[in-house]
């Protein structure tokens, strides 16, 4: 096992994740005594244990592994009716349950647990062995007399060290992010009822809202709840950057270059949301920074410079929005080769300003390196990076001197959960604009109409911005907004003019996603559901724009709604209900550069490969609602998926298991306690016939 | 109104029906009838959730012919699909009734030409021929078409109709 796997972050991750386990099973251990024998629960239980188990071993918790494996022995006594729930039975397993919750914190503090892990092993496989009836004795002989839990209490401290009644009394809980989401929404919603009680005091009784005290304190409430309950979404930046100080340790140190890594404003927080789709983009531009940017030692030295150089990070808030800029100290971008670059791909870059040839860096193919290497070069990435970016509805922009360096900015909104919206109409439909994409909305000026290469163009601050029809754009016909105002908005690299019918005001939109049955739609960033019960649609300007500006291409190029993102080595779907193991294998097959989905169980699964099929399915055996058999049936039986490889990884290490697994038509299969990095990375290379 | 819940009173009440202790084969299939342009289709009752009556709809810009729009349902927004596009028969001209079905991916809506009747089949089906159907039913003199939901709605279905109908995107802009 690689010394990744043992991360103090993982273990803590799995700490959290074992004391939700333990509370599970000291319940359903109680409700068990209490109910009898009941093959439901009892199937629940053993999973718990069984997840449990795997979970530790993947961590490197050995001792929590054998013990969790000792009592699993016990609960499958009960699985296959071999015992009764008794008292007895369930005293034994509940101090085992108490007992690993010791051993797991103490292990995870960097204590030694060993003799206390063989205490509880062996109790256990003593009563697996035993016919079933109590051994008062034992118990006294193994603990002094009193029970696990007790003697952890004593030896270990005032609190029980018991993880499960941490898990409850801890000041951190995990919310799944579909519950907060609602949760954002709710209270969006609840300001939009606000506003309306706002209308209608005004149109039923002629008042002014703020005159009304009741009215004034509902809005700071309902203002205040909006604001925290966005907070609930925020993490800092720092979330993702230590993976980046990896990548530029282990790139630098592989090419021979010197490189330092800083990072400022890693506190600056965001929507959990939109920083998970900035984490590849960021790892990429770091990467490139490394790998073209900075020149080798001797290079810097021959230039004048320190022979190492810098990468830097630096994150901001600044309004709604947050920027994320990537520089570094090296070479620059050599706009000139950009340009020659581009022409070969048939671009016109001649009525280009120099900054704009720059923003073709970040065109599919375009790639301005000497060579293809493993890290870069191929020109596919930076076009990543943009469609991850517009994705979350930000903007790039790009900076570099020769000889000095370059910077790469992204800016996102701070949430995409609430939007402030410029809403405008256009024929019979409303639409909201993203108040970040707006540069300019105004009513539109026949003095500042022009025309050239066949296009109107309207002048706005001294420049000329081409201007469509909103409503052409969207696909009508009608002309009536010909004489409408005029929105400037501006996407990742350009801007551009929409006239339409009339502009409506702006406000606090709650953005929902469209429905994943529909045909993705770039067009479209999402829609809400107003007051009065009509769905207002939300645009996306970058798209907007891409859409304006090129007659005749959207039918055929829109990429359909079950094309992933292009990946730079496949695509991977983890299947896995302990937390740990998936955001291990995660972290795993991220950094070897998959795309990776999870799922936490059979359904889930499915329901992920019914909206994107990926190149390979990893999946655990043991989960609940559906496990790892059925899932592997259920892909083989589907015509679609019938050949997609499918990789087991179980803590289910009988040969027996694994017969089963391949019957289910699995492709290979692995064990949890016996796995590692470079032998999971060498399964999933070879199903995809791939090199690691 | 009056027909939206006179059409939920069957339904709730053939859905009772479907899911008693009666097994199908002796009842025979309990099923949603629903008339699309010229022909009758149906779902089985246990898939759906329930009937809207003259849907609000936003339909949504340089989209397939495949979908109709979006509607609001008690703050869920719904797509709702035309069933004869999904189909591969043309356009429907109204969609008078959506029937709310649940997918995997959510909640949708399949356009209904008129009103739908909740109807029990008492013999075997014949098989169909359409893509998105299970099989045909006679019912007096009608024949019923019963819809597989799941193949109807299957992403690569709703996308290759969308390609196929590609040619009726509206004009780009100039």
């Amino acid at each position: 096992m690689t010394a990744s796997y043992h991360d103090q972050a993982f273990r803590e991750l799995f700490e959290e994740e074992a004391g939700a386990r333990l509370a599970r099973l000291s319940e359903q251990l109680l409700q068990l005594e209490q109910t009898g024998p009941d093959a439901d629960l009892v199937a629940s239980i053993f999973r718990e244990a069984h997840t449990l188990k795997g979970a530790a071993a993947v961590v490197g918790l050995d001792d929590a592994s054998r013990v969790a494996h000792a009592l699993e022995g016990l609960l499958e006594d009960l699985r296959s009716g071999r015992r009764d729930p008794s008292p007895g039975l369930v005293d034994v397993a509940l101090n085992a349950v108490d007992g690993l919750a010791s051993i797991i914190s103490r292990t995870i503090a960097g204590e030694e647990c060993s003799s206390e892990a063989d205490a509880l092993e062996g109790h256990l496989l003593t009563w697996v062995d035993s016919d079933g009836i109590a051994e008062p004795g034992l118990e006294a002989a193994l603990t002094g007399g009193r029970s696990v839990s007790d003697q952890a209490v004593s030896d270990h401290g005032p609190a029980p060290a018991d993880v499960a009644t941490r898990a409850v009394a801890s000041e951190a809980v995990h919310v799944p992010m579909d519950r907060l989401d609602e949760l954002v929404r709710l209270v969006g919603e609840t300001a939009a009822a606000q506003l309306r009680v706002g209308c209608m005091l005004t149109e039923r009784f002629g008042l002014d809202p703020v005159s009304v005290a009741e009215f004034r304190e509902l809005s700071r409430v309902v203002n205040d709840l909006q604001e925290r309950t966005m907070r609930v979404r925020m993490v800092p930046v720092s979330t993702v950057t230590d993976q980046l100080h990896r990548a530029v340790r282990d790139l630098s140190r592989s090419l021979g270059k010197q490189v330092s890594w800083e990072v400022r404003g890693a506190d600056t927080e965001l929507d959990r949301g939109v920083l998970q789709h900035l984490a590849d983009p960021l790892l990429h531009l770091v990467r490139n920074a490394v790998d073209h940017g900075v020149e080798s030692p001797d290079d810097r030295v021959a230039a004048g410079k320190k022979p190492q150089a810098a990468v830097r990070l630096h994150a901001m808030q600044l309004g709604s929005e947050v920027i994320i800029a990537v520089t570094d100290d090296g070479r620059g971008i050599d706009v000139q080769r950009v340009r020659v670059r581009a022409a070969r791909q048939g671009i016109d870059t001649s009525g280009l300003t120099d900054e704009e040839a720059l923003f073709l860096i970040f065109r599919s193919g375009l790639s301005t390196a000497d060579s293809v290497s493993e890290v870069s070069g191929r020109g596919v990435g930076l076009d990543v990076v943009r469609t991850s970016v517009e994705a979350v509805r930000g903007r790039l922009e790009v900076r570099s001197q020769p000889g000095g360096g370059s910077e790469i900015r992204i800016i996102v909104p701070i949430t995409l959960a609430v939007l402030p919206c410029l809403l405008v109409a256009s024929g019979e439909t409303r639409y909201a604009i993203p108040m970040h994409s707006v540069t300019v909305a105004t009513a539109r000026d026949p003095r500042t109409a022009a025309h050239a290469e066949g296009r109107p163009l309207i002048w706005i601050n001294g420049s000329t911005v081409a201007v469509s029809s909103l409503q052409q754009t969207l696909g009508g016909t009608d002309d009536a907004e010909l004489n409408g105002p005029v929105v400037v908005v501006t996407g990742t690299a350009r801007s551009h003019a929409f006239r339409v019918d009339a502009l409506l005001g702006q406000r606090d939109v709650v953005v929902k996603g469209l429905s994943r049955l529909l045909p993705r739609l770039d067009v479209l960033a999402g829609a809400s559901v107003d007051p009065d019960g009509s769905i207002l649609l939300v645009l996306d300007a970058a798209a907007l724009i891409e859409r304006a500006r090129k007659p005749g291409a959207w039918a055929g190029e829109q990429p359909g709604p079950f094309q992933g993102a292009p990946a730079a080595r496949g695509s991977i779907l983890v299947v896995d209900d302990a937390l740990t193991v998936r955001e291990l294998q995660r972290s795993i097959l991220e950094r070897d550069g998959f795309d990776v989905r999870v799922a936490a169980d059979g359904h889930e699964a499915l329901a992920l490969l019914a909206e994107r099929q990926p190149d390979l399915v990893l999946t655990d055996v043991e989960m609940p609602r559906m496990d790892g058999f059925e899932l592997t049936q259920a892909i083989r039986s589907h015509p679609r998926t019938r050949n997609l490889p499918v990789l087991m990884l179980t803590s289910r290490a009988s040969e027996t298991d694994r017969q089963r697994g391949l019957d289910a038509g699995a492709d290979g299969y692995i064990i949890k306690s016996g796995f590692d990095e470079t032998r999971l990375l060498e399964a999933v290379n070879g199903l995809l016939g791939r090199h690691s | 109104m009056t027909i939206r819940a006179e059409v939920s009173r069957h339904v709730q009440m053939d859905t009772a029906l479907a899911t008693g202790s009666t097994s199908d084969a002796e009842i025979g299939l309990v099923a949603l009838v629903m008339p699309v342009i010229e022909d009758w289709y149906a779902l089985e009752m246990s898939q759906v959730r329930e009937v809207v009556a003259a849907p609000r709809v936003s339909a949504l810009p340089a989209m397939t012919s495949t979908v109709i729009g979006v509607f609001n349902l008690r703050g869920e927004i719904v797509p709702l699909f035309d069933t004869a596009a999904l189909l591969g028969l043309g356009t429907m001209p109204s969609s008078s009734f959506a029937i709310v079905v649940e997918s995997p991916l959510g909640p949708a809506g399949l356009a209904a030409s008129g009103v739908p009747e909740a109807v029990r089949f008492a013999g075997p089906g014949a098989e169909s021929e359409t893509p998105g159907t299970a099989l045909s039913y006679a019912l007096g003199h009608r024949i019923v078409t019963l819809l597989d939901l799941q193949m109807l709605l299957e992403p690569d279905s709703v996308g290759a109709q969308r390609t196929l109908q590609s040619g009726q995107a509206p004009d780009d802009v100039k």
